[in-house]
């Protein structure tokens, strides 16, 4: 049963509906941007998963050559001198299926006899003679796929579908649709077309070649094959979770930055609540202070509160897991996006809701407002029935406090700043830094406010006699209020500052890298399915051809390879520049002059910041790589900076490249024209060069930069949808908390009016208070805005990715910043006045 | 309190119902295989059938024939240490038709054709039994009929043809290497090929097309090394081939096969082979005598009459283990008996291939010997 008590309190939150709603809604919308990063991060994280499982079934090895393809060779000596019993052939090609608006899918080329114990797409029995199995062999271009994948391409069995790989085109009739079943666990969802192996060893041109061989293998095994076939140092045995996981632990860091972003609302919405707990309980004084008289314990309106927070966190909680699932789809697409830009191909057709993230997103709404709650609620449980009724006490208090505050603030700022720079490359140790800078700087507030208002007090009350220093007075008056609130408005305004900075800056050195690097005037490459990479498609021959175009002055050029270090999978570039264009590699260590001679003689490498950072790597190291015609013994000879890609890479000089890494297509030419030639002109005899249909992009170099820097700025689309969520945020939590400041000072402006202040008079005495407000929280906000800058450019940036900027501050985001800091807080003024100056004076002051 | 329980249980059971609602529907979901389940009756055209009499042509005839359906190159044989100990074993290499016909020339993983190896191992003294079972696409140097280098091979087993006393009377060289065992026998014909039915064309009931082609090899020298579990062996003994290719399948009312080779020590051969329909009964039934000179004689329908004596349960299966044969017109009456109980291959089509031994009295004269029995389609 509910008493008597507990009525009142919950009358409390309904009689004041929007103080009840815009609290909830503050912690809604922390809890629906956590819910929604969660959503898209798992989703994708779950596609991800799906789809390597799918791909990769029950295999416990792979084996592959470190040349690209494999030969069937190595399938057959597995089998025969090896004795190993459970494999099968592979060949695996990213496509797209140009239907609609196109979708991006994985070709499986399998062998049907030798998928049982493997996959559960296609697997034959062993006695042959089916019909059904015998149309997916009899033609050369029949394929099958999953149900699920049909549907949401709108595929019918029969259909004739066109392919874009690589290069070309290819066209295969599907001949019929992988049902769904039940039986298995996980959603499956696959986009995936599947041959029979030979089909798509036809359609791929792999002559005697697969992509790899998967392998379910014991130990015993695993040390034949060891013995025996990995003798040639082109192949390598690698287990398939290891492969799993070394594509995931790409986009770790890029994960954790979303989930840290969605933090950050969280955290302002925490201070609203705060905010909003401890009104309520400061406007309930009176109230507190006579239930206290009549006997009711401490305990049992320290509970009253706990619950009544509760009860608005539910109402925000759950709004925000509704909320958030919704905003959860959105995020998905962008991520799903950044995703596909810079990492790997995957695609996300589901929503996965784990009943974990709901739980997380419901503990982080919930938990935060009994954290933000406490401290009013134990406030208000020590009311003591004489004293609670001068609200005046809790003002003179905190003014006791502010020297406090600067001490515990400054402290902060030194164990933040300790934790900054001796926590070496953490990231979530990184972000606990920033935290605590945070909070140091909120701390500060109180000080803020008094210096500030001391310092306006007179100007104001120059410009705008007694009523304008009694508006800025207000501001010092209510401290108690007006300081949380302040500091909830600075906060998000400095998210905004530091994150808007964080890009710019960002933007700006990649828009100067691109300037340097890419300075060719003609780009050939054929464009992956991964937008930051290129295929190797290119054919060495068109070197000598290009050559020999009339205006074409010199070459560079680049391939890529696969090694490793230490068993550690490495991208190796054999980069072919021309000495002219050496000055491109804007060199971040290494002595320019003799780093290309130890690169030209085939001793030194080139590594990226990225690597270099990741791998801990320092001009003058010595590693050996594995190549696929065995190890090579390098130096680290300089290391440059390159934005391409946070996996970062290491480049060796073509000449040496192609020994090791022998038949290796190439990226991507860049093409250097004599002066005072046609451009238009070379690029029309440079495309006469491909055929009709082929897919190779020839790009002038502007049109390069521009798709550049538009993948750059689609993959910040998450990022900027986070901030544009925070301010909203800091924007409702400010207004509703100076809201509630100006209509809890109801009968001062009753006694104002009485004595003869207009309504138009009084409108003016708040907005002068309210932007006091907003400008002190801009002036707070200004330089932890720069300092949040500061700590992820060279801090979480670097940390997570290995990237270093330049940072450079663009005043247009500090003057935002200022404007939404003041118009929230002028427009939060608004309401209050309009309602003062409706209402009879007489009315505020019935009780006196 | 509770107004804070209350709340709590809300803001839970609002959070399970919106999980819920969120899940419903989307529930696990798995991608089906192709099956494959009516592997023996289904009916894939364009293969061709044994119709007709055949003019065999050797040796191109001892290699695969990829517009029939099914083939196999099936030996078996009862072998013996110089001390007496005994092994049974059968080597089988099937070739079955995913396709008909032969592929081009650039065809490198074989659309058409699927080689398998059967081989069971009967080490009767300790009564047990070893079975392997592999499969392969053809794929040149894993698994294939190849003509020119005179072998039919999948993964490390193989048969070899020796043509050296003409290619109707071929020798053979079988190799096998698996984890359990290591297989090297060579094989000498002492008897030229037997063929069975009408001229090689074997009927498998009465309705026409309904047939294969089949010949045999029924006596063959054999002697070569077993290496069982890292123990080698060396082994004398005979062995028996069968050759057989044919596009038949099993007649509605046709449940399973029991086949027999016998090799009497009187220097006599039998094979025998019967239909069952789902009774148990014979359904069709034919066999042929051979010699000691090679002559041989077919022998139809009524001619025969199989009796089972005794059945024996083996993974909850019943096999027969004892038969009575008698040719009737030659008032021939054989007693048959495994050699040891457990001889089943326990693959997906589960068959019994196992060592027997036999025996013929004609008059007060008893003739012992042994050989090879094949049951199919108990306990489906």
């Amino acid at each position: 049963m509910i008493t008597l008590f507990q009525k009142a309190g919950l009358r409390y939150l309904f009689t004041h509906p929007w103080q009840t709603f815009l609290s909830s809604l503050g912690i809604m919308l922390g809890v629906a941007v956590i819910l929604s990063i969660d959503i898209a991060n798992e989703s994708s994280g779950k596609a991800f998963d799906i789809s390597m499982e799918s791909v990769t079934g029950k295999t416990t090895h792979r084996l592959s050559s470190r040349q690209g393809d494999i030969s069937l060779s190595n399938y057959t000596k597995l089998r025969t001198d090896a004795r190993i019993k459970i494999s099968a052939p592979v060949i695996e090609e990213n496509v797209k299926v140009l239907v609609g608006e196109g979708f991006t899918a994985t070709f499986l080329g399998l062998d049907p006899f030798s998928e049982k114990e493997f996959r559960n797409f296609i697997s034959a029995d062993l006695t042959g003679g089916d019909t059904q199995l015998a149309q997916f062999l009899s033609s050369s271009n029949t394929v099958l796929i999953p149900e699920s994948f049909a549907r949401e391409a709108k595929i019918n069995s029969g259909d004739t579908l066109s392919l874009k790989w690589g290069d070309g085109f290819l066209s295969v009739v599907c001949v019929g649709l992988i049902k769904s079943n039940e039986d298995v666990s996980g959603d499956r969802i696959e986009q995936f077309i599947i041959s029979d192996i030979e089909t798509a060893r036809k359609l791929f041109k792999k002559g005697d070649f697969v992509s790899y061989i998967d392998l379910i293998l014991t130990p015993s095994e695993v040390e034949t094959i060891t013995k025996t076939i990995l003798k040639d140092p082109v192949l390598q045995l690698s287990a398939a979770e290891k492969s799993n996981e070394t594509a995931k632990s790409m986009t770790e860091a890029f994960r954790l930055n979303l989930n840290a972003m969605s933090l950050l609302a969280l955290i302002v919405g925490l201070f609203l609540i705060y905010n909003a707990m401890t009104f309520s309980v400061v406007q309930r004084r009176k109230l507190l202070a006579l239930l206290r008289a009549a006997g009711v314990t401490q305990k049992d309106i320290f509970i009253q509160v706990m619950a009544e927070s509760i009860f608005i966190a539910s109402i925000g909680t759950i709004g925000g897991i509704i909320g958030g699932i919704f905003l959860g789809k959105v995020m998905l697409g962008f991520v799903t996006q950044s995703l596909n830009d810079l990492y790997f191909v995957t695609t996300v057709q589901t929503v996965s809701l784990s009943p974990l993230i709901i739980l997380k997103a419901s503990l982080a709404g919930v938990g935060g407002t009994i954290i933000a709650a406490m401290f009013p609620a134990y406030e208000a449980a020590r009311t003591s029935p004489g004293v609670s009724l001068k609200r005046s006490s809790v003002e003179t208090k905190l003014k006791k406090k502010i020297v406090l505050f600067s001490i515990i603030s400054f402290a902060l700022l030194v164990i933040g700043v300790t934790i900054l720079s001796v926590s070496g490359t953490g990231i979530l140790t990184g972000y606990f830094g920033i935290f605590l800078l945070i909070i140091a700087f909120a701390l500060q507030t109180p000080a803020v406010i008094t210096f500030f208002v001391k310092v306006i007090e007179p100007i104001i009350k120059k410009l705008m006699g007694n009523r304008g220093k009694i508006g800025v007075r207000g501001v010092t008056a209510n401290m108690s209020r007006t300081s949380v609130a302040i500091a909830a408005l600075a906060i998000s305004v400095s998210a905004t500052i530091g994150v808007s900075t964080m890009i710019s800056s960002f933007r700006g050195t990649v828009v100067d890298w691109l300037e340097q690097t890419l300075v060719a005037d003609v780009f050939v490459s054929s464009q992956g399915l991964v937008s930051r990479k290129n295929e190797a498609v290119l054919d060495t021959s068109l070197i000598q051809r290009f050559l020999l175009i009339e205006g074409v002055k010199t070459l560079d050029f680049y391939s890529e390879g696969s090694g490793t270090i230490n068993n550690k999978p490495v991208e190796v570039f054999g980069s072919h520049i021309d000495p002219e264009n050496e000055s491109r590699f804007n060199l971040k260590e290494g002595n320019s002059g003799t780093a290309w001679e130890e690169i030209r003689g085939g001793s030194g490498v080139l590594m990226t910041e990225t690597f270099a950072y990741k791998w801990k790597y320092k001009v003058g190291d010595q590693f050996t790589l594995q190549s696929p015609s065995g190890l090579i013994a390098l130096k680290v000879s300089a290391i440059y900076y390159d934005y391409s890609s946070d996996v970062g890479h290491i480049a060796i000089d073509y000449n040496h490249f192609k020994k090791y890494w022998k038949n290796q297509k190439i990226s991507g030419i860049g093409v250097y024209l004599k002066d005072n030639v046609d451009i238009t002109v070379i690029q029309k005899n440079l495309r006469l060069m491909f055929p009709e249909e082929s897919s190779v992009s020839i790009r002038l170099n502007k049109d390069l930069r521009d798709y550049s820097i538009e993948i750059f700025d689609r993959t910040f689309v998450v990022a900027g949808l986070l901030h544009i969520l925070s301010v909203i945020v800091a924007f409702i939590g400010v207004f509703s908390a100076l809201m509630s400041i100006q209509l809890e000072k109801e009968k001062e402006m009753g006694i104002l009016r009485a004595t003869g202040l207009t309504p138009g008079q009084m409108l003016k005495m708040i907005s002068v208070q309210t932007f006091t407000i907003g400008l002190i929280a801009a002036i707070i906000a200004i330089p932890l805005g720069l300092v949040l800058a500061y700590c992820l450019i060279y801090i979480i940036n670097l940390r997570s990715f290995g990237w270093t900027m330049q940072m450079s501050i663009d005043p247009v985001v500090l003057f935002q910043a200022i404007i939404i800091a003041v118009s929230a807080s002028l427009l939060a003024g608004l309401y209050p006045a309009y309602k003062m100056s409706v209402t009879l004076p007489s009315k505020s002051l019935r009780d006196e | 309190m509770r107004l804070l329980l209350l709340s709590l249980s809300g803001l839970l059971l609002t959070g399970l119902l919106i999980y819920l609602f969120v899940n419903f529907g989307t529930g696990d979901k798995k991608v089906n295989e192709i099956s494959v389940a009516s592997i023996m009756s289904g009916e894939v055209s364009g293969f061709k059938k044994a119709d007709s009499i055949r003019q065999f042509i050797f040796p191109k005839d001892h290699f695969a024939h990829n517009e029939y359906r099914t083939e196999w190159w099936y030996f078996t044989g009862n072998l013996f240490t110089q001390e007496g100990r005994r092994f049974g074993y059968q080597f089988t290499i099937f070739r079955n038709g995913i396709l008909p016909g032969s592929e081009s020339d650039s065809v490198v993983i074989s659309q058409n054709s699927l080689y398998s190896i059967h081989i069971g191992i009967s080490d009767i003294q300790n009564q047990k039994f070893y079975s392997y079972e592999r499969y392969a696409r053809a794929l040149d140097g894993l698994a294939g009929s190849d003509e020119t280098a005179k072998r039919i091979y999948i993964e490390g087993n193989e048969i070899l043809f020796d043509f050296s006393n003409g290619a109707e009377l071929p020798g053979f060289q079988v190799n096998s290497s698996t984890d359990d065992f290591k297989i090297s026998f060579n094989l000498v014909p002492e008897k030229k090929m037997v063929l069975h039915g009408d001229k090689g064309l074997s009927k498998k009931s009465n309705k026409p097309g309904n047939a294969s082609y089949y010949y045999s090899f029924t006596k063959l020298n054999t002697g070569g090394e077993l290496t069982l579990q890292g123990e080698k062996f060396k082994l004398n003994g005979s062995s028996w081939m069968d050759r057989e290719w044919s596009t038949s399948a099993l007649e509605s009312d046709q449940k399973g096969w029991d086949w027999f080779a016998l090799q009497m020590e009187d220097g006599t051969e039998l094979m025998y082979f019967r239909l069952r329909d789902s009774t148990g009964s014979t359904n069709f039934q034919k066999g042929t005598l051979i010699q000691m000179d090679g002559s041989y004689d077919v022998f139809t329908g009524n001619d025969f009459k199989i009796t089972p004596l005794k059945n024996a349960e083996i993974d909850g299966i019943k096999y027969p283990v004892e038969w009575e044969i008698k040719i009737i017109p030659l008032n021939f009456v054989f007693g048959v008996s495994v050699a040891m109980k457990n001889q089943v291959h326990p693959f997906r089509l589960r068959y019994y291939e196992g060592a027997i031994n036999a025996f013929r009295k004609s008059g007060n004269e008893i003739s012992k010997g042994v050989g090879y029995v094949e049951l199919t389609g108990y306990g489906d």
